[in-house]
């Protein structure tokens, strides 16, 4: 399987943590909050839209509210897929970074 | 909350939605720029999400903030939007250059008059464009250009009131100081040729004088000197860098002197840099106008006198013209206090001076219809090249049509299949460009010749320049390329497939229509060319009404010779080939000459006429070869002549309406001295054939001549010439010897319509040239699509001649067609032209035949190499070939 692309990965991870409750707004604040950067709204749907298509992510249609222009909120939701595809990223990761020797700058 | 799964790509609308809507709404705009951006897959959900957030900021912070919260979002995200955009659609624009560099490969005759003919129209395009903006900058690169104005006069002449641009002499310093609208005014004069000696060079050298406050109202920058006090004092002299180069070499010639005419210094107080092609004025040496404060004519303050002084004031800041004209009668009337001598003034905007069509100018003009024409002329042949663009391509859309329908078979959308077929005539549009620039490059030299310009062709500097051009090769391109991609893209390729080979080539109709128009603007063109060349051949051959072949005219430039003229005559008369000689103050074709006014028999009291003169000696009838119609020659024994004898031409007697006027009395105004008509002469043309003959008058008068005039023997030129110069040199030492053929003189008058014969030539050529590739590809699809039918046709005992007939049938009808729509036009134009000559050529039937004849025969001989070829091949391989 391919492995994510690190937008990908901060993305599920932000789906995942906020569970019930991950939608566009939340997940850019989600995103905001961990690389503690500003980011354009529109900055997470090329990358959503992306996992939609691999079938990590799928979207679940919620009720129709007022400040979003009498708009559905869509939630997202991880896959099976999706969950493994995080699983093996952090395979990746924990290896990488086990038994690394100190870095010469501070942490 | 009810989860509820979901369709991502719908964009389903709720049917219970609620209607409490805030009245808070995010722009309209960006709300459908966004919903463009946005990928189908998240459109919905991130619309809505942007829609929350807008409102969040729009309930927290303001309304305002929340808007362009909305707008910042979008804009920041173009970027990466237009980078995505392009990577993805780079792959599809590199597949139809690939595509359309293939189809020109493959179709290497058809690509190549496809681009030749476009690159030879689109250079013309180039010229003309390069020479009607060199037209429109003139004098734009004046600072004041704004406030300068030229002023005219109004003056009553023999035919009614004129106006010209010379002006009196004391009308710009008045101007100057009693009317507080001009701020600062200037005369110049026309060209003086002078003789300017620096130690011992000597040069014949054009000079006008100008007032001091030139250089401050013209942008002409000093190189050295003070633009301001360069003209002040008399004896001062600005040269161009041009001439200092060629007087002084490379040393600076300010505070240098220079003797003008053998005896008066003139000291140099500056250096101008050289006057720039796009000036109305044109002079390289200016000396001070207070130079001439001596003259008698200068003097004299007479405003009623006009020669060849120009008047140019600068405007005070907020004043404006029309406020200065309404106090130009008022002071006119101040000065010239006798109200039937006095006339008008009228102000001319410094912009209008080149395009004026006014009489005894200075200014480098061009006639506004010439530009016209011109660039009707280089638009038709881009025409024409683009017909040729079109043609080809509607002639080969049943090849086309079959790559279309399969494509839209494979799954190509009308869209992609218009973007392919633009991508393809805009590539060649932009190759064609490529070679037009270079063949500009390489005939604007001989372009430049023409039209009497220094034009210059730098698209790298050049930005406007640039985009114009590239402007006009997307223009092309979209034009040319618009059938094949708006009609062969709406193929139904299941019809398209099934029939494409029983097809009839589409657009038939349309290729006819355009084919003719080709023909009938070739036509035309010949046809103009054809008259320009008659005309030209008919005002060289009119009569002048004298013999100029056989004579020689010599210019007095040395005042003393002036005094000698009839010592040097005789001197000169001794070498056997000189047949005759005589003094005159300007000859036929020399340009020079003078008017006066005189007080015939029988006219009102204070009346007079104002008439040409022509100041004469003895011998000029005779040397000249006039017919004398009635009355006597000036004669040495009859000593009243000097003084009181005139001959007239015939046109002068018919003016004055005198049935004998030998005898009648013929008085100069303001002379004193009665004197009368002893002869008549016939007409002869003083000036060039394109203008009438003047009512002229000839007397004696001398020591004004300017020239004398030799008849010599033609078989003999070399020596007498010879002859001629060795005695001027005995005479005149000082200055160097300078003739003229009074027969040249006069030819070259018609060098500007000779150069414009040159350019129809080139035009049609370029205009019959273009046409018949076009036909030629024509011609040779034509043939290759019918390749089967002829085939057939030999087998059945078909000849080659009936082949060739048949195939070349359409062409000639074309042709024959063109005649009818190019005959009318071109003679109701060149009828139009020809209104402005004096003496016209007869738009004669040859003319109309021959440039039908021309293009029948040059379309016929293009139509059946093509056909003769195919009519010629065996059978066997044309039926074979499928």
């Amino acid at each position: 399987m391919r492995l994510i692309s690190r937008i990908e990965e901060i993305i599920l991870l932000s789906i995942w943590r906020l569970q019930d409750d991950a939608y566009g707004i939340t997940i850019l604040d989600e995103v905001v909050k961990a690389t503690g950067k500003t980011w354009l709204t529109g900055s997470i749907y090329a990358s959503l839209s992306r996992l939609l298509k691999h079938g990590l992510v799928e979207s679940i249609e919620g009720e129709p509210t007022a400040e979003r222009g009498g708009r559905r909120k869509i939630y997202y939701k991880l896959t099976p897929k999706g969950q493994k595809a995080l699983v093996a990223i952090r395979r990746v990761n924990s290896i990488l970074w086990n038994d690394l020797p100190a870095f010469d700058v501070d942490e | 909350m009810a989860l509820k799964h979901t369709n991502p790509h719908g964009r389903r609308q709720s049917q219970h939605l609620s209607k409490k809507l805030t009245k808070k709404t995010p722009p309209k705009f960006a709300v459908s720029i966004l919903e463009r951006l946005l990928d189908p897959h998240v459109r919905y959900s991130a619309m809505g999400d942007f829609e929350e957030r807008f409102q969040t900021i729009a309930d927290q912070r303001s309304l305002l903030i929340a808007k362009l919260f909305y707008w910042v979002q979008i804009i920041l995200v173009f970027p990466a939007f237009i980078r995505n955009l392009l990577h993805w659609s780079s792959d599809m624009i590199k597949n139809y250059l690939k595509i359309a560099l293939r189809i020109i490969q493959r179709h290497k005759g058809y690509s190549f008059i496809k681009i030749s003919g476009l690159s030879i129209g689109m250079a013309c395009c180039i010229l003309i464009l390069l020479f009607v903006r060199h037209e429109r900058s003139f004098d734009g690169f004046h600072i004041n250009k704004d406030r300068i104005y030229r002023v005219l006069s109004e003056l009553d002449l023999t035919h009614g009131t004129e106006i010209v641009s010379i002006t009196a002499i004391p009308l710009a310093p008045a101007m100057n100081n009693d009317l507080p609208e001009v701020a600062l005014s200037t005369r110049i004069t026309g060209d003086f040729r002078q003789l300017f000696s620096i130690e011992n060079n000597k040069f014949y050298d054009e000079v006008h004088y100008a007032d001091a406050d030139f250089f401050e109202i013209f942008t002409f920058p000093l190189v050295s000197g003070d633009p301001k006090t360069a003209l002040a004092d008399p004896f001062s002299l600005v040269i161009s860098e041009k001439i200092a180069t060629k007087y002084f070499g490379k040393t600076d010639p300010v505070g240098k002197t220079i003797r003008l005419q053998n005896f008066q210094d003139y000291k140099i107080t500056g250096v101008m840099k050289n006057i720039p092609g796009n000036s109305h004025l044109h002079f390289d040496i200016l000396a001070s106008f207070s130079s001439r404060n001596s003259e008698e004519r200068v003097k004299g303050n007479y405003w009623d006198r006009f020669s060849n002084d120009y008047t140019y004031i600068l405007l005070a800041d907020g004043a404006t013209p029309q406020g200065l004209q309404k106090k130009l009668p008022a002071f006119m009337a101040k000065h010239i206090p006798v109200e039937d001598d006095c006339y008008s003034l009228h102000l001319q905007p410094l912009e209008d001076i080149h395009f004026s069509r006014i009489n005894y100018d200075i200014a480098r003009r061009v006639n506004k219809d010439y530009l016209y024409a011109y660039s009707a002329i280089a638009f038709f042949i881009l025409i024409i090249a683009c017909i040729n663009f079109m043609n080809l391509a509607t002639a080969r859309s049943s090849g086309r049509a079959k790559e279309v329908g399969i494509r839209k078979v494979v799954g190509a959308r009308r869209a992609q299949l218009i973007k392919q077929f633009f991508t393809e005539s805009i590539l060649m549009a932009i190759l064609s460009l490529v070679c037009a620039v270079c063949l500009t490059i390489f005939f604007l030299p001989k372009f430049n010749h023409f039209v009497r310009r220094d034009l210059t062709l730098d698209i790298f500097n050049d930005l406007g320049l640039f985009l114009g051009l590239f402007a006009i090769s997307l223009f092309v391109g979209v034009i040319s390329g618009s059938y094949p991609a708006l009609i062969l893209s709406a193929f139904k390729p299941a019809k398209v497939l099934k029939k494409a080979s029983h097809r009839k080539a589409a657009g038939f109709s349309f290729r006819a229509v355009t084919s003719v128009l080709q023909f009938s603007i070739a036509i035309v063109l010949i046809f103009a060319t054809a008259v320009v060349y008659a005309q030209i051949q008919h005002m060289k051959k009119k009569d002048l009404g004298f013999d100029a072949e056989q004579i020689i005219s010599i210019s007095l430039t040395s005042p003393s010779l002036r005094e000698k003229t009839e010592i040097f005559k005789s001197e000169i008369l001794r070498h056997p080939s000189i047949l005759s000689a005589c003094a005159s103050f300007g000859t036929p074709a020399s340009g020079t000459g003078s008017g006066r006014s005189f007080i015939p028999e029988g006219y009102p009291e204070g009346e007079s006429i104002h008439m040409e003169t022509l100041f004469v000696d003895h011998d000029f009838i005779e040397t000249y070869g006039l017919t004398l119609k009635n009355g006597r020659n000036f004669s040495r024994e009859f000593s009243t002549d000097i003084e009181s004898a005139f001959i007239l031409n015939e046109t002068a007697v018919k003016k004055l309406g005198w049935d004998d006027p030998i005898g009648k009395s013929f008085s100069e105004e303001d002379a004193g001295v009665e004197a009368n008509v002893i002869g008549v002469v016939e007409d002869f043309h003083y000036e060039s054939t394109l203008f009438k003959i003047a009512p002229m008058v000839l007397t004696l008068r001398p020591y004004v001549y300017s020239h004398i005039s030799a008849k010599v023997n033609l078989e003999d030129v070399s020596r007498v010439l010879t002859t001629l110069e060795a005695k001027w040199n005995e005479f005149a030492p000082e200055y160097p010897f300078e003739y003229a053929f009074v027969d040249d003189e006069f030819d070259s008058y018609y060098n500007f319509e000779r150069r414009q014969g040159q350019l129809f030539t080139y035009c049609a050529i370029l205009a019959i040239l273009i046409s018949c590739m076009g036909i030629f590809g024509l011609a040779s699809f034509t043939a290759e699509k019918r390749t089967k039918e002829i085939g057939i046709r030999k087998v059945l005992g078909a000849s080659v001649p009936g082949i060739v007939i048949l195939l070349s049938k359409e062409f000639v009808k074309w042709v024959l067609v063109a005649n009818i729509i190019g005959w009318p036009v071109a003679y109701i134009v060149m009828n139009r032209w020809l209104q402005s000559f004096a003496y016209r050529v007869n738009i004669g039937l040859w003319m109309f035949a021959l440039s039908a004849f021309l293009v029948f025969f040059i379309a016929l001989i293009t139509v059946s190499v093509q056909s003769i070829k195919t009519a010629l091949a065996n059978p066997v391989y044309s039926l074979r070939y499928e």
